[in-house]
């Protein structure tokens, strides 16, 4: 099992007067990263439009790409067009689901969903009282199930939680704690626990930390541009084991140069 | 509501902010404003030049009374350095 690199970013409200802001700064990407995660709010509002501008600005990004939409790209209500237009241009959208890529031998599970607001462990909301508390607390417990699911259903040498909203309480200390509620949920921090999640990132709170733990010491970064302050971070997950495979006779693992000469990036399930 | 000088302070803010939000253009959920006597400060951090006009003028049209200190940051997004990589696990 190899190391990978993980490169992340949330976030990026993409508006139609955006084309050119954020693809010169991917230039060593294919050098640095073996695939590149998008933590949602990935648009302004919403609009398909906007999604055309990223996907244009994706266009040249040579690694595999793979997205969740947050609450400002369902905000238009046209959240499945908004992800159609992102899949056309090579990038896998997940929505409670998962994703398996391959990177030269090591396989590699993403589980993505948007999650939703409730609250941390403690002062989360309860689906009790007037019918509109109810479902607000039962969408996170539902958005946190789908999570769960994608998560366990991975069997992979490294297993991926990518989200919008906050698992944990670390990573949006900053933001005002009236707000926490709307940031994100515990669940989704329990879930990453149960599915045996490696890292864990997210985006939506811009005034949050970088860095923060689940319960059980699962790694959760929250990569929002306000907070990461660049274009993307890259997560090593790993060693680098140039050719750790034991078998007699084995192939050595093919070098960047050699898999960029056979236009080999990785695979995974739904294309790019 | 914003609008009405006569307005409690708090509240005329608070409708500001939900001005920023609601406005397509903008779309701020995180921006602060700070309304001291005839002045609002506007803080919080916005992804181009572009949206820091556009939510300072926002802020104008739901505040018309008062005078508007744009002090909006822009987004640092550069392109991290080749070999800036945090070992996780």
């Amino acid at each position: 099992m190899s190391r990978i690199r993980v490169a992340a970013v949330g976030d990026l409200h993409f508006g139609e007067d955006s084309a050119g802001t954020w693809a010169p700064h991917l230039r060593q990407l294919g050098q640095a990263a073996d695939l590149l995660l998008l933590a949602g709010d990935l648009t302004r509002v919403g609009r398909v439009e906007e999604a055309a501008v990223l996907a244009a600005e994706l266009a040249d990004v040579p690694v595999p790409v793979v997205a969740v939409l947050g609450n400002h790209d369902v905000h238009w209500g046209t959240g499945d067009a908004v992800a159609d237009t992102l899949a056309t241009a090579g990038v896998t959208v997940l929505d409670g689901t998962a994703t398996v890529l391959t990177v030269d031998r090591t396989t590699v599970g993403v589980a993505g969903a948007k999650g939703f607001g409730g609250g941390f462990a403690g002062a989360q909301a309860t689906a009790f009282g007037e019918p509109e508390m109810k479902a607000f607390a039962r969408r996170a417990e539902a958005d946190a199930d789908a999570f769960a699911t994608a998560l366990a259903g991975l069997d992979t040498d490294w297993r991926i939680g990518l989200l919008h909203y906050a698992p944990v309480e670390d990573t949006v200390v900053g933001e005002r704690p009236e707000i926490f509620p709307f940031l994100g949920s515990y669940l989704l921090a329990e879930a990453a626990d149960h599915g045996g999640a490696d890292i864990v990132v997210h985006g939506h709170a811009h005034h949050g930390r970088e860095r923060g733990l689940t319960a059980s010491g699962v790694h959760v970064r929250n990569v929002a541009v306000p907070v990461i302050r660049r274009s993307y971070v890259v997560y090593c997950l790993g060693e680098d084991e140039p050719d750790a495979d034991p078998r007699p006779g084995a192939a050595p693992h093919p070098t960047p140069a050699e898999r960029a000469r056979h236009g080999d990036h990785g695979d995974h399930a739904q294309g790019r | 509501m914003s609008g009405d000088p006569t307005g409690a302070p708090a509240y005329r803010v608070a409708h500001a902010r939900e001005r920023l939000a609601a406005d397509p253009r903008v779309a701020a959920l995180d921006l602060d404003l700070r309304m001291v006597g005839a002045e609002v400060f506007v803080t919080g951090t916005v992804s181009d030049g572009a949206q820091r006009a556009l939510a300072a003028s926002v802020v104008a049209e739901a505040l018309p009374d008062l005078v508007v200190h744009n002090e909006l940051q822009v987004a640092e997004c550069s392109e991290p350095a080749p070999d800036a990589s945090e070992r996780v696990v």
